[in-house]
């Protein structure tokens, strides 16, 4: 189990980077099942799309902030969590996300300590691409 | 509700109404799943492939990463003939009930709870409800479209 056994407001979670380009966002297409144009053909993209080309798939950065509650808590936050996003900007093909998560709120229940975090995923140029929350039981 | 949800094209968002059910889909969480997902976003925590493991972890055999619940319950919108090119996701949540394990079959279904349009956008908000091989609630999902 990886997770801290002290949690505590403010606590940082470890931040993940990853380096998106087309060939992981087609590799994530596969996985999915889905051949979207507006994530796998540049040409259409940026004939059609309002984003001037490709760009990826939103879950693939809330499957980052997955990694990123895992590493600080262990896996067993599947147990009873729950976690909600919304995706504010478009992650294209040359861009490094990096994952932020900070504990804003602990309570103890009858099932165990409640955590509350705030996360989100921020570009190269720290522009906020995804932001949310996330509530687990430990 | 549309009589019809065996779509050959994507729904329109006319055609999509409140309260539509979308029909059980049953998804494999299949080894070979799990490699090109875990290959995709580049995690590969060994409870994922290894059975030694995981059980030294806690869990009964190998688990899969959690926002894998992404790949099946965006399968569900094939029976509407897939989503239109150009479809947005705005938002996601979901709520994790336990661990999906590899090789578990697991059904979902959807509900459109919501849709709207908001400066010039339509959205679609769709309920999933996901259930492992043991027919225990696993995953609750609810899902934001911007519907082109």
């Amino acid at each position: 189990m990886n997770a801290q056994n002290r949690q505590e407001i403010g606590q940082q979670l470890p931040s993940i980077k990853m380096k998106i380009d087309q060939g992981r966002i087609d590799t994530y297409g596969e996985a999915q099942g889905e051949n979207d144009p507006i994530h796998h053909d540049q040409e259409w993209a940026q004939k059609n799309s309002m984003f001037g080309g490709t760009i990826a798939q939103g879950m693939m950065s809330m499957a980052f902030i997955s990694q990123m509650i895992t590493a600080q808590f262990g896996l067993y936050w599947v147990n009873d969590g729950v976690l909600d996003v919304t995706f504010l900007y478009p992650v294209k093909p040359g861009d490094t996300i990096s994952t932020q998560g900070q504990v804003v709120k602990i309570t103890e229940s009858t099932d165990g300590k409640r955590i509350t975090c705030a996360i989100n995923c921020t570009n190269q140029d720290d522009r906020i691409v995804l932001s949310g929350s996330i509530e687990i039981v430990v | 509700m549309m009589d019809n949800l065996s779509a050959e094209k994507p729904l329109t968002y006319d055609q999509i109404t409140l309260g539509m059910a979308l029909p059980e889909l049953e998804f494999e969480i299949s080894e070979e799943r799990i490699k090109k997902y875990t290959d995709a976003i580049e995690d590969f925590n060994p409870i994922y492939f290894d059975t030694e493991k995981a059980r030294a972890s806690g869990f009964t055999g190998k688990v899969a990463p959690p926002t894998i619940a992404a790949l099946f319950i965006l399968k569900i919108y094939d029976c509407l003939g897939g989503q239109p090119d150009g479809t947005i996701h705005a938002k996601q949540a979901f709520h994790f009930f336990g661990p999906v394990y590899v090789g578990e079959t697991l059904k979902t279904t959807g509900t459109v709870v919501k849709k709207h349009t908001k400066r010039g956008k339509q959205y679609i908000e769709v309920e999933t409800t996901s259930l492992n091989s043991l027919n225990d609630k696993i995953v609750l999902g609810r899902s934001t479209f911007i519907w082109p």
